[in-house]
């Protein structure tokens, strides 16, 4: 076993490219993985790593300069974050489709503009479909281990695509942790030299990644998948391995305290320390919260998160990382995807946090959880909800859960107060069971004919007094107040439906 | 055809080449419209033809003259109008 | 790897071989940074003057006055609006070994060029001229012709450049008229007499300034 030593991440992950022997370091600084790179040059200077480092001038080169020493049997390895990522966006997808195995390491930053240097996710949820397998690290010795990993998963004959490993932009890049360095001559034995099965060689000249006319290009994308669903397995096998030499195992979700959990969080990165140290304070207080952290992201681990989640009543994933105009959190998205041919599944609820390095508090935790408690006894949901941004309308911007979908012929008929429904059948609206829509979301809509009512200007169909929610201790939201049914909140007359489900 | 196209196990992984100079498998003859003919009697041999073609569609022969290689020649007239002795002409293909 | 003792223990010649747009736009970054970083290779630079096989657009090493699909002339255009890079000089600013200029219609100087550029170790670079009669629309079988003509008019200087020092490839006392290599392309069909004498007038003053460099440095 080696030494434990107190050493930065990005160090520790320049350890770990040190002891992995790479041949050839072409990288471009960025903040904040700027020190791995810096150690590595220093490292290569000093001639404690025999390795080829080339200062390329930008990102795009780095990783095209990394394609061709791999191309010629070199091992490779690189790191960036954010716009570099974002730079070298077009040769990540030739590196996976020549399929060299280069290794990354990416510090995860948030992506300008406006320039951020701080962590999140959204650099690497934009290369999910880059065809690079994609590991998330929580601790530093993770990020050490992860990436002695990766030059092994990448390099694997079954496997033979690119690799990367993402650690939290100062919130784990910077950070000093207890690191147990493992010795060169067991990194050796769990790591033997790159064997490539075909280099460029003038002796015996190949043509690599030549044009794929559409005769051939949907085979070759098949052989390209089939390689990094195929890798999953490759991905158990080394870990075990690793388990064995090393004593420290790794699984592609990570559990805490899920056993009897009804609500767990689902998040990936270095916050997860803070999520486990909120399930632990909620659990003093009764609640039953876990935790279920994903560590391996590409290939999706489908049957380890539906066995995970199992059991749960709700899974509120929390996302470093906003897909504008999309489904919100990318995580989320990817997770309610994998449940949906479920029977039976966990209502999934989404949270965005953290962005641009905004610190994620145990009362964020709280509040997610609280907030999915809520939806899980009937509260109304939103398709996804961003955590603590200071807003003059005192209700969370993120879309309403769908409740209805209108009629096809897109019926737009007046209700008895002489606002808009959106369905034409009288009575309750299809799947509104448990779920109270919004009807201020409806009067957004165009109103037709010449009953023209005036939309309210702030979105909000009624004041709210936020200074009363607040001493009752409800959710800034207003969320209880609709529970409750406070009358004496309301303006403007109730929906007829709404009437006729209240009994009156 | 369908058929006759390998399967997605079958190609070479990530669609390398193994074989070099494959590319002059392709026919990129067939759609010219003038092809070279020479005269031999007016030819000294010079092999200005040979290097200037933009093909390489010229290969020379065991007396030292330069024949055309109709699969690969386009029929662009470089040698036709190169040629110091006017021993090449460009005939209209199909004749 | 060679050092490694993981690859052939011989020197390989690397060839990088790109068009003048991927040499002088969109890669031009990437060939200053490998050169910067004296990598042992040969540059070759295929300049046909704009981006041919995507349907002649231009680029940046297009040469004034000539018609594209992105520049093309008009009423209110004359084309290419912008000089041509002057992408030899720009290597030559890197201070590689060996740099020169070439085109196959001179093919016993090209082939010598070559086989120096691949000699020389460290960074090379050739910048041919590659004549296109679709793009420069003329005949096809003028191609060799208009490479020919170009040296000749003075618009392609033929030179070396070896460790700094220029050296010209052709001692040229008298240039033909630059309107004998402008004349039969389509490209330039539209430009009218003061805009060919001022294509004429640089490319004197370019050429001059070639001469008194290279009797600078011999």
């Amino acid at each position: 076993m080696g030494e434990r030593v107190g050493l930065e991440v990005s160090l520790a992950v320049s350890e770990a490219v040190k002891l992995s022997r790479a041949e050839v370091i072409a990288a471009y600084p960025i903040t904040p993985q700027t020190h791995i790179v810096e150690e590595l040059s220093q490292m290569v200077a000093d001639g404690e790593l025999d390795a080829e480092y080339i200062m390329v001038e930008s990102e795009h080169s780095a990783m095209s300069a990394c394609c061709g020493a791999s191309a010629v049997g070199a091992r490779t390895f690189t790191a960036t974050a954010s716009q570099g990522l974002a730079l070298m966006h077009e040769v990540l997808f030739i590196a996976s489709g020549l399929r060299l195995p280069v290794v990354m390491a990416v510090a995860n930053r948030a992506l300008s503009a406006p320039l951020s240097i701080w962590g999140d996710q959204s650099d690497v949820m934009s290369e999910r479909d880059s065809g690079w397998i994609q590991l998330f690290a929580e601790t530093g010795q993770e990020a050490l281990d992860l990436t002695i990993q990766a030059f092994k998963i990448a390099e694997d004959k079954r496997v033979l695509l690119p690799a990367e490993v993402n650690i939290d932009g100062f919130t784990l890049s910077h950070v000093v942790e207890p690191i147990e360095m493992p010795g060169q001559e067991e990194v050796d034995s769990f790591l033997p030299p790159y064997e490539p099965q075909v280099i460029l060689d003038p002796d015996s000249p190949v043509t690599m990644g030549p044009v794929g006319f559409p005769e051939l290009y949907t085979e070759i994308k098949k052989q390209q998948n089939e390689a990094l669903l195929g890798s999953y397995e490759v991905i158990l096998e080394i870990w075990d391995e690793f388990e064995r030499k090393f004593g420290r195992r790794y699984r592609p979700i990570e559990h805490y305290k899920t056993e009897d959990a009804e609500i767990l969080i689902n998040m990936a990165g270095a916050m997860s320390g803070t999520a486990r140290m909120a399930v632990d304070m909620m659990r003093e207080k009764g609640k039953k919260v876990g935790l279920v952290r994903t560590r391996l992201w590409r290939p999706y681990p489908f049957d380890e998160i539906r066995s995970a989640v199992k059991g749960a009543k709700a899974v509120a994933v929390v996302d470093r990382a906003l897909s504008f105009g999309g489904q919100g959190g990318p995580m989320c998205s990817e997770l309610r995807s994998a449940l949906y041919p479920l029977a039976e599944k966990p209502v999934v609820t989404s949270y965005i946090a953290g962005l641009g390095g905004r610190d994620i508090t145990i009362e964020n935790f709280q509040t997610i959880v609280d907030d999915t408690e809520d939806v899980l006894t009937g509260g109304p949901r939103e398709e996804y909800k961003m955590i603590g941004v200071r807003s003059k309308i005192d209700r969370d911007p993120g879309r309403p859960f769908p409740t209805p979908a209108p009629p096809a012929a897109g019926v737009l008929c007046r209700g008895q107060s002489g606002l808009p429904r959106m369905w034409s059948r009288p009575g309750h609206a299809p799947g509104a069971e448990g779920r109270r829509p919004r009807h201020h979301r409806l009067q957004r809509h165009r109103l037709h004919g010449d009953n023209q009512q005036p939309l309210p200007r702030d979105g909000l169909a009624y004041p709210v007094d936020t200074r009363r929610l607040r001493e009752r201790g409800c959710s800034r939201s207003g969320r209880r107040v609709r529970h409750q049914g406070l009358e004496e909140e309301r303006t403007l007359p109730r929906q007829a439906h709404q009437r006729r489900r209240r009994g009156r | 055809m369908a058929e006759d196209k390998p399967n997605w196990e079958d190609y070479p992984m990530a669609a390398t080449i193994h074989r070099p100079g494959s590319a002059t498998d392709q026919n990129t003859g067939d759609w010219k419209s003038m092809r070279p003919e020479r005269d031999r009697s007016k030819c000294d041999k010079c092999g200005i033809c040979w290097i200037f073609c933009p093909d390489a569609a010229l290969y020379m022969t065991e007396e030292g003259y330069y024949e055309v290689d109709l699969y690969h020649c386009k029929g662009c007239g470089i040698c036709a109008h190169e040629c110091r002795k006017g021993a090449i002409r460009m005939v209209e293909e199909g004749e | 790897m060679r050092r490694k003792g993981r690859y052939h223990d011989r020197r390989i010649n690397v060839v990088a071989v790109a068009g003048d747009g991927g040499t002088a736009d969109i890669g031009l970054q990437a060939l200053s940074g490998a050169l910067e970083r004296y990598h042992d290779f040969t540059y070759v630079c295929y300049d046909n003057e704009a981006y041919m096989n995507t349907g002649i657009q231009r680029s940046s090493s297009t040469p004034y006055g000539a018609s594209t699909t992105t520049s093309p002339s008009g009423r209110e255009s004359i084309g290419q609006k912008t000089q041509k890079k002057n992408l030899p000089m720009i290597v030559a600013a890197h201070e590689i070994p060996y740099l020169a200029t070439a085109c196959p219609s001179f093919p016993l100087d090209l082939m010598g060029k070559a086989r120096r550029a691949f000699e020389t170790v460290g960074p090379t670079y050739l910048h041919i001229l590659a004549p296109c009669p679709t793009g420069w629309r003329h005949a096809s079988d003028l191609a060799i012709e208009m490479g020919r003509l170009a040296v000749e008019t003075g618009a392609f200087p033929l030179y070396e450049v070896v460790d700094g020092k220029l050296e010209l490839s052709i001692k040229m006392d008298r240039r033909k008229p630059v309107i004998d290599y402008l004349k039969p392309q389509g490209r330039f069909r539209h430009l009218k007499e003061e805009d060919i004498e001022e294509i004429q007038r640089r490319v004197d003053e370019n050429y001059e300034r070639l001469v008194r460099r290279s009797e600078l440095d011999a």
